[in-house]
This record gives C-alpha cells, sequence and structure tokens, in this order.
C-alpha cells in the first residue's frame, strides 16, 4: 500500500507542528528520524487519522484518513505513549483489540495468540500489563498493531525502553514485515536503530522535511561526531571497568544511585554491537539504554548546520 | 458496537471512580439501616418508615446521587481515553467514532444506572418491608416509578456531562456547579426558568409527597404533563448524545507526549 503525503502542514496556534511536507512511502521499512520535538510523532498522528491536517493532503492507497474509519482496516499503530487500560491482562488487551478490530471471538483468539507468540510474550501473556516492565509493555503494544496482519504499520519509537535482546528481537520482526511488502514505518531519534531496520529514512526536524532517501550519506557525517548512551543496569562497576578499555569510548559518567553509566564513544555502531556480547560475558544485566536528548539535539544541530 | 460497550463496562467495573461512587451511593442505604434501628422512635411518634420513602428518595437519590455521579460519569466518556491517552487505541481501529462515543455513553449510563438502582431498591426494601412482605410489594410500584425516573435522569445527564467533557479541559468542577448551583437553586424560581433545568421534568415524573407539604413548598409546581417530561427528557440525551458524537469528528485531541 502506498501513502501519499502533498504539502502537508500543521499549525497549533502559533506554533508549528510540520511545514509543508512532500513525500510518497512505498511498501518496505522506512524511518522517521528526527530530535524528539522535531515532529515524527504528529506526523505519525496525522497519518493514523487522530489529527486534521491545517493544510495540504494525506491518503493511503489514495484514501483520505482523518475521521474515514473504513481506512484503519490496513492500518496498524503502535504509540509511543506508555497507556493502557491497566487492568487488563497482556493477552486481553491484544484479544480487545481485535474484537473491536471487528473479528469473532475464534479468531480474535487465534490472531491474539500469534501476535503474542511473534513479540514473545507468551510466558507473560496472562499478567496484568500494570505488572510489566518497560519493555514488556512496548512489545505487548506492539502486539495489538500486528495482531490483525495489516499492510501498513505506524511505530513510534517502538524500541524505547526495551533490553538489547527485546530490541534484537524487535528489529527483526520489523526487517520481515517490511520483507513481506508491508508498508512500515518506524519514527526513532536514534540513527543506529533505524539504520538496523532500513536503509531509507525521512530526516525531521523542526516540521521539516530535511533529507529523504539513503542513510548512509548522513551516516558519513554523523561518523565524525561522539554519541552518547546512557545504561541501567546491575554490577555497573564491573561493566565500567570493562567498557573504559575500549578505544572508541571517550568517557563514562558514573552514577551509582540510580545505576547508570553514560558513555561517549565515537564508534556507536561497533560499541552497540559489541554490548550484549560484553554484558553477557560479565554476567550483567541491561535493564535499558539510551541516547540522551540533548545530545541527540548536538547531533542534529550538527547535521543541519 | 457490542463489544465496545462490554469493554467499557469492564472498564468502569475495575475503576477507583466507580469504586467511590459505589460507596457513596450506599450513604441513603446506610441512612436507612439508622432509620431502621430508630423504627420504635418513629413509630411512637406515628411516623412509618415507608412514610419517609419518597422523601428520603427524592433528597438523597434525585437531589444528590443522580446528579453527582452523573457528573462523574457522564465527563468521564470522552475526557478518560484523552486523559489516560488510550483514544489513539481507539482511533486507529476501523471502528466509527460514533460508536464509540455511543458505546461509551451507553456503558457510563449504565454503570450510573445500576449503582442507583441497586442502592434504591435496599433503602426501598428496607424502608417498606416494615409492614411486612406484602406491604412491600403493594409499593413496589412507588419504587420502579421513583427508580424509572432515576434511569431517565441518567440517560439526560449522562450524554450532557459526556459533551461538557469533551470541550472543557476540568469539565467535573463546571458539572458540580451546574448541578448544585443551576439545578437546584433556578428550580425554585418563580416562574418559567425552572423549565430550563432537567430535574424539572424528574420532579413532574417523581413519585409525588403529599404528606411533606413544607418540602412541597420548596419544590417547583408542575408545569408541564408526564408525557411531555418524559419527551423532554429523551430529547435532551438525544440531542447531547449528538452533539458529544460530533465533538470527536469536530474536535482534534492532542495528547501530552511521554
Amino acid at each position: 500500500m502506498t501513502i501519499e503525503v502533498k504539502n502537508l502542514s500543521k499549525w497549533y496556534g502559533q506554533v508549528i507542528g510540520v511545514n509543508n511536507l512532500t513525500f510518497t512511502l512505498e511498501p518496505g521499512v522506512t524511518g522517521f528520524l528526527g530530535p524528539n520535538g522535531a515532529g515524527k510523532t504528529t506526523l505519525l498522528r496525522l497519518l493514523t487519522g487522530q489529527l486534521r491536517s491545517s493544510k495540504g493532503t494525506l491518503a493511503i492507497n489514495g484514501k483520505r484518513i482523518w475521521a474515514n474509519h473504513k481506512v484503519m482496516q490496513h492500518v496498524g499503530y503502535c504509540p509511543e505513549a506508555d497507556a493502557f487500560w491497566a487492568f487488563l491482562t497482556g493477552r486481553e488487551f491484544v484479544y480487545s483489540h481485535m474484537r473491536m478490530h471487528g473479528f469473532g471471538n475464534e479468531e480474535a483468539v487465534r490472531l491474539t495468540k500469534n501476535a503474542i507468540e511473534m513479540v514473545k510474550m507468551t510466558d507473560a501473556k496472562d499478567k496484568k500489563i500494570g505488572g510489566y516492565s518497560k519493555g514488556m509493555r512496548q512489545r505487548i503494544k506492539l502486539a495489538q498493531a500486528i495482531a490483525h496482519d495489516p499492510d501498513v504499520l505506524f511505530l513510534d519509537e517502538p524500541l524505547n525502553g526495551m533490553d538489547p535482546l527485546g530490541r534484537r528481537d524487535t528489529i527483526e520482526l520489523v526487517k520481515n514485515l517490511g520483507d513481506q511488502g508491508k508498508t512500515v514505518v518506524v519514527s526513532s531519534h536514534i540513527l543506529h536503530e533505524v539504520e538496523e531496520m532500513t536503509d531509507s529514512i525521512l530526516l525531521i526536524n523542526h516540521g521539516r522535511l530535511l533529507a529523504e532517501g539513503n542513510i548512509y550519506e548522513i551516516r558519513k557525517l554523523i561518523d565524525t561526531h561522539p554519541l552518547q548512551v546512557t545504561i541501567e543496569c546491575d554490577r555497573v562497576n564491573i561493566l565500567t571497568a570493562r567498557l573504559l578499555e575500549f578505544e572508541d569510548v571517550q568517557s563514562i559518567h558514573f552514577n551509582r544511585e540510580k545505576g547508570q553509566i553514560t558513555v561517549e564513544t565515537i564508534q556507536p555502531d561497533d560499541f552497540h554491537m559489541r554490548l550484549p556480547e560484553l554484558a553477557q560475558k560479565l554476567n550483567v544485566t541491561i535493564h535499558s539504554l539510551w541516547s540522551p536528548d540533548e545530545n541527540l539535539e548536538a547531533i542534529f544541530d550538527y547535521l543541519v548546520r | 458496537m457490542g463489544f465496545l460497550v462490554q469493554f467499557f463496562l469492564k472498564n468502569n467495573l475495575h475503576s477507583k471512580r466507580t469504586i467511590w461512587m459505589a460507596v457513596l451511593s450506599f450513604i441513603p442505604v446506610g441512612f436507612a439501616c439508622l432509620l431502621w434501628l430508630l423504627r420504635p422512635v418513629l413509630n411512637r411518634e406515628g411516623i412509618t418508615l415507608f412514610g419517609l420513602y419518597p422523601q428520603m428518595s427524592l433528597l438523597f437519590y434525585l437531589h444528590f446521587l443522580l446528579p453527582l455521579i452523573s457528573v462523574f460519569m457522564g465527563t468521564a466518556v470522552i475526557a478518560d481515553e484523552v486523559d489516560e491517552r488510550t483514544l489513539p487505541y481507539l482511533l486507529v481501529r476501523p471502528v466509527s467514532r460514533r460508536d464509540i462515543v455511543l458505546s461509551k455513553i451507553i456503558a457510563n449510563t449504565l454503570t450510573l444506572g445500576i449503582l442507583l438502582f441497586i442502592s434504591l431498591f435496599l433503602t426501598y426494601t428496607l424502608m417498606a418491608i416494615e409492614s411486612g412482605v406484602g406491604s412491600w410489594g403493594k409499593n413496589f410500584p412507588v419504587f420502579l416509578q421513583s427508580g424509572g425516573v432515576l434511569c431517565l435522569g441518567a440517560l439526560a445527564y449522562t450524554p450532557l456531562f459526556a459533551c461538557l467533557g469533551g470541550i472543557i479541559k476540568r469539565p467535573v468542577l463546571v458539572g458540580l456547579f451546574f448541578v448544585f448551583g443551576w439545578e437546584n437553586t433556578v428550580g425554585v424560581f418563580p416562574g418559567n426558568v425552572k423549565l430550563m433545568t432537567i430535574v424539572h421534568y424528574l420532579h413532574v415524573l417523581f413519585p409525588p409527597l403529599q404528606k411533606y407539604e413544607f418540602i412541597n413548598l420548596v419544590l417547583p409546581t408542575k408545569q408541564v404533563s408526564d408525557f411531555t417530561a418524559v419527551m423532554i427528557l429523551l430529547v435532551l440525551a438525544a440531542l447531547f448524545t449528538g452533539l458529544s458524537i460530533s465533538l470527536l469528528y469536530i474536535r482534534e485531541y492532542r495528547l501530552e507526549q511521554s
């Protein structure tokens, strides 16, 4: 399915959310890349019919999106917000979505089971979502988005808060869906995450489309700029000691109280590849890792300069 | 739409708001228990418990619990999904916005109606059983009449406050001001101003309070027939339901980003 956006703008009063965007998305995975506040979420909300455009048009397979519930038959959406009906278990959450989608009981049960297996949540499916870790909540959100086998999938920061294993599984899943001919849109503020899923990106900042197309050109620019990565884990001391031995690691900031370290690396790709292996070797459990926003802002400022 | 109604009913069942409202709705039951304990004293004064039922149902249910709970249940129709940031899950499904709002209004009205009906039934039973099971059965139509009026009230108030919840940021405060300010004050004004309140039409349909002349003095006199009152309440319910639905087509809800 094709998504067409023409001269799309969205204003919130005097504030511009997105500014005169024109692009076409074909089947396969496309990354929306930009720092927090760049307009990615606004764009996804416009594409999923939650917001109405101030100017311009947007359509999925030629059909308008705003207040057109029929087009949602083909759409899956994983929102960024960590929001749930907390009384539900993971299984009930996905099942309820399938029933809302119009499937009967038996079909909804089958689709729910499949989706939960796909995101590897079978063991925790009958626990209340309120008791899930952030990574598990991300997985179950993803399950409700893919369960009905949509042709178009919008994933807003799907890797946020996931552990390295969860990230790897989700990246594989997204790539597979793209290979199956689905139109998958993934938004992220972390370049290497998007890069692992696709080489096709839209670079967005301040609501404007800065670049569109192949990721490698942008990658070359970023490689010269150090990236900060914050890791939350147990056995912080042991991990820190080993990370200091890496040549690409320029500095490490230590927060013992929070069990966090912030590493500055000039080779983020290598760093991210080495980290899971190292953690396994040292028997360190990584709860989550992310890049601090201010560092990403700096990278994007550097890029658009 | 059936599944959505079920889903929202289940959601209500688990919400802290419903639990609090259920606790509140049992205040008159507690009061009826107290009167039950005091009945030797009341009987000596020539007062039967059932003689107090119309007054109890009017003051506790029609003027206090119905408006109070309907403010909380009504304003939650749209505002809850916005505040809890669950609205996107509903909007990005092949379900019409009309069905989403309608299902939620039905679920919240049912929750409100069930809470009031159970509480009213217990109060009625405590107050009517004093003179035996025969009296309980004989007076049952009075209970059905007051219960029916409360349900009609729920039907009119819930979409009104759903509409309010879809328009303004802090709808509960405005709703409370409306029900305990406007509705309760304007009703005692002379003239036709009282026709602009919902509670007036509910009064028209409520079981009469012939014995209690003092209360009758402050209650508005009937200005419309029973049929007209029912029709006006149903029209108001349909009107505010329609407005609430159209809000979801007209307005966009900008959810806070996490």
